[in-house]
């Protein structure tokens, strides 16, 4: 194995600007492909290379394994980045990487495999050792998970096999509801995964949403760079990620930590990944929920809390450099708090809102770091999903990350189409949010009590 | 009755391994002719494997001579600035009709290795002829001429990665 010295970027948006950037810094040339609709994007103005795949639809263009190994190919690449979303978790484009020669900045096939199929990562994880909410391991027919609701206990929670990003997954409080949640989960499954599977688990009420970011080399050495805590969502999606998690009691973290790192050693686990967990804040308690076989869209909170670079940290690995960091040297300095930024209009129920980027002014300022591929005179296209880009804060301790955010988005101002951030400015500004007394569903109450308010 | 792709493959492969030199079938509207001397001269107008742009052609391992390796094009030609014509090459006449890439690939001029191009600039074409073949991952996908007329300009080197829309040859209307 030898350092990768020219990369395709098979992605857009924010992250191919990210890796890009990653690529830069370790002196990596940086090819991207591109769909039609991307030909100006600012990944295609940066990179060494820029290589249109496909038309618009991500399907011919995006999601087309075949052309993006090709291109590889066929350009002299010796790596390729997948990004997340799109491909990423795709074990064939893994397996046609290493069939061709390409080095695959990510895990190998067998373990994005294993933790692709929810059931089967979560039969693993229990052989491990590490614990999996009570639950079943397939759901047949309604009459079954009716049976299945009595003995697992309301509320449930129905969840795609295939899944993720939360499609296919219901909660049900009693009998009637689940009839419905079933139903209308295993057709949301079939559709957006082709594999209507569904499984069920116990849905605790008061939970967070922790999640701990793992690093390992291909020498054996795993490492942990703490946990963050992405409990403010919507519909499943994360609005807001922090690290590290303060309400978690220190002896829970460090048990989380060592399990994240135990179950990846176990797995053979290579490049980066991240462990996610439920905590019952109430039983002090962690569950096993998943594991993520990519770079996440909240990386940057880790990496500003621990100073470790995670993309350029995924290229070292995939070319075969040992870690030489040390785990005792991760420990999170301060805290860091990340706004996902959508070109959604939250007073029309998250409604997209393509168009053109009439002005575009991101706050500055110590601490602040803007992850984006947007800039004034861009047209938001209606192709792909609405993220704009990301606001990232880092401060000495959460109150003090909490106003900084506060400031940072007020000052962010974005014309020419509508964007998440004055809901996340309100969300931010709230007591409940401040003293840290929320939990994975508190972003849906806030927004339920104020439809009731209107 | 057409014959299929694999009976294609199979025919090419018996001829393969025969003692023949050349070999012109016609069945339907396929026209085969291939020659292992690369000697077919004048004839070599018709194109030797007549394909639909739907319709593409995966070699088997042991037809060795029609499975081009994927090869790195020189570092020296980006194609970053494509799709216009005017980008890649100034003004054409305005009669003139551009073929432009259907997918992202390995453009090919040839049938296969060793033998000649389907067209050179001058050629006469028909409407369906085969102009060239686009490889991706091994799949080959011929692009057909979408009139008759005459091959003007080619602008893209054999066995070079063209972009998804990138103006592959020029064509003039007869």
């Amino acid at each position: 194995m030898k350092p990768l010295r020219r990369i395709l970027i098979a992605n857009r948006g924010e992250i191919a600007v990210r890796i890009l950037r990653a690529c830069r810094a370790l002196g990596v040339e940086a090819y991207v492909v591109v769909s039609e609709a991307d030909r100006d994007s600012m990944a295609a103005r940066l990179a060494d290379r820029v290589i249109c795949i496909g038309p618009a639809a991500a399907k011919d263009s995006y999601l087309d394994i075949n052309k993006v190994v090709h291109v590889a190919k066929a350009t002299g690449c010796d790596g390729l980045h997948p990004g997340y979303g799109f491909l990423s978790e795709r074990a064939e484009l893994s397996a046609s990487c290493e069939q061709q020669g390409i080095v695959f900045v990510g895990p190998q096939a067998e373990s994005i495999r294993l933790m692709g199929n929810k059931l089967a990562a979560r039969a693993f994880a229990e052989e491990c050792g590490v614990p999996v909410l009570p639950g079943s391991l397939r759901v047949t027919s309604v009459t079954h998970a009716l049976e299945l609701a009595h003995s697992v206990g309301y509320p449930v929670l129905l969840k795609a096999a295939a899944g993720g990003g939360g499609r296919g997954m219901k909660i049900a409080r009693d009998a009637s509801e689940l009839e419905t949640a079933f139903q209308t989960g295993s057709a949301e499954a079939q559709a957006a995964f082709g594999d209507a599977t569904l499984y069920m688990e116990h849905y605790i009420a008061n939970a967070r949403h922790i999640e701990v970011q793992i690093l390992a080399d291909h020498h054996g050495v795993v490492l942990h760079l703490g946990e963050r805590d992405c409990s403010v969502q919507r519909r499943f999606q994360k609005l807001i990620e922090e690290a590290p998690a303060a309400s978690l009691p220190l002896s829970l973290r460090a048990e989380i930590c060592a399990s994240a790192v135990m179950l990846a050693q176990k797995a053979g686990y290579r490049n980066a990944g991240t462990v996610e967990y439920i905590v019952d804040q109430e039983a002090k308690r962690f569950y096993f929920l998943e594991m993520n076989t990519r770079i996440q869209v909240e990386h940057p909170v880790t990496e500003m809390v621990t100073g470790v670079d995670l993309v350029q940290w995924q290229i070292r690995i995939a070319g075969g450099t040992p870690l030489t960091l040390q785990q005792q040297d991760l420990q999170p300095q301060g805290h860091a708090i990340e706004v996902r930024i959508n070109a959604e209009s939250a007073a029309h129920g998250f409604r997209p809102s393509p168009g053109l980027i009439t002005r575009w002014h991101a706050p500055e300022g110590d601490g602040i770091r803007i992850d984006t591929h947007c800039q004034a005179g861009d047209r938001v296209s209606p192709f792909y999903d609405s993220m704009l880009g990301k606001l990232i804060v880092h401060a000495a301790d959460r109150p003090a990350a909490v106003r900084a955010m506060c400031q940072a988005v007020a000052a962010f101002d974005v014309q020419g189409i509508q964007t998440t951030l004055p809901f996340l400015g309100q969300l931010m500004a709230m007591p409940a949010f401040q003293s840290g007394q929320i939990n994975t569903r508190w972003a849906e109450q806030v927004l339920a009590q104020s439809q009731l308010n209107k | 009755m057409e014959p299929t792709i694999k009976e294609i493959q199979e025919i090419l492969k018996v001829f393969l391994d025969s003692e023949l030199q050349d070999l012109r079938l016609e069945v339907g509207s396929v026209r085969l002719a291939v020659s292992k001397s690369g000697s077919l001269g004048a004839v070599a107008m018709t194109p030797a494997v007549a394909l639909t742009p739907a319709v593409a052609l995966t070699p088997t391992a042991s037809t060795t001579h029609a499975t081009p390796a994927v090869t790195a094009p020189p570092a020296v030609t980006p194609a970053a600035s494509t799709g216009t014509a005017a980008a890649v090459g100034g003004a054409k006449p305005a009669h003139w009709v551009a073929v432009t890439a259907t997918s992202v690939g390995t453009f090919y001029r040839c049938p296969a290795p060793h033998q000649p191009p389907f067209v050179e600039v001058g050629a006469k074409v028909q409407a369906n002829d085969t102009l060239c073949l686009i490889e991706v991952m091994k799949m080959f996908t011929g692009m057909t001429s979408p009139m008759a007329g005459r091959v003007a300009e080619i602008l893209v080197a054999d066995a070079t990665l063209v972009e998804h829309g990138q103006v592959l040859m020029y064509l003039e209307p007869v």
